[in-house]
């Protein structure tokens, strides 16, 4: 069983991959 | 295109009496946040409603505010992201209209949000989950991420 802070972290870093990836996108649009 | 579809959906959508718009409805603001922007900055536009989204999930998690304040917010997130796919697959359907590339970058933002807001609301969901860190964490994350979504939704400095 994951260790609830981990899995917090985890999450977290999820969105901030996402919004790695918007910015990506974002500047690709110009 | 996308502006046009946007411009076309700007219109509030059907879930609010007009009486409840005068009095500053924080979903109708939420609403307009996501459709009415569409036709002015695109793509960008969906994001500021997720951004609202993100800030209050994770305000949420340290007990500044009530789980049905973030399903309001929520709601005006998907209604923007039901917006953005509504422009995805008119530019689907008509080619030539938006460059490819325009269209991948955009499929690339709406995935993006989707990923996002399921996370949050996993998050939310999660039992005892935001407290398993620390409140000053917490509101690190928070501000950081509430900031960076800003900034892409109306570009302003990260």
């Amino acid at each position: 069983m994951p260790r609830p802070a981990a899995v917090a972290i985890d999450s977290l870093v999820r969105l901030a991959r996402q919004l790695e990836l918007m910015a990506d996108a974002i500047a690709r649009l110009g | 295109m996308l502006q046009r579809m946007g411009r076309r959906q700007g219109a509030l959508p059907f879930h609010h009496a007009r009486r409840d718009r005068r009095r500053g409805c924080q979903l109708c603001a939420a609403a307009e946040l996501g459709t009415g922007a569409l036709a002015l900055g695109g793509e960008r536009a969906a994001i500021g409603p997720h951004g609202v989204v993100a800030g209050a999930a994770l305000a949420f998690l340290v007990g500044d505010t009530t789980g049905r304040s973030v399903d309001v917010v929520r709601r005006a997130a998907g209604l923007s992201s039901n917006s953005l796919e509504a422009s995805i697959n008119r530019s689907l359907t008509e080619p030539g209209v938006a460059g490819r590339d325009r269209v991948e970058a955009t499929l690339v933002i709406y995935a993006a949000l989707r990923l996002f807001a399921g996370r949050l609301l996993a998050m939310q969901l999660g039992p005892r989950l935001g407290t398993k860190l620390s409140p000053d964490a917490l509101a690190a994350w928070h501000d950081w991420i509430s900031g960076a979504m800003k900034a892409l939704a109306w570009g302003q400095p990260r």
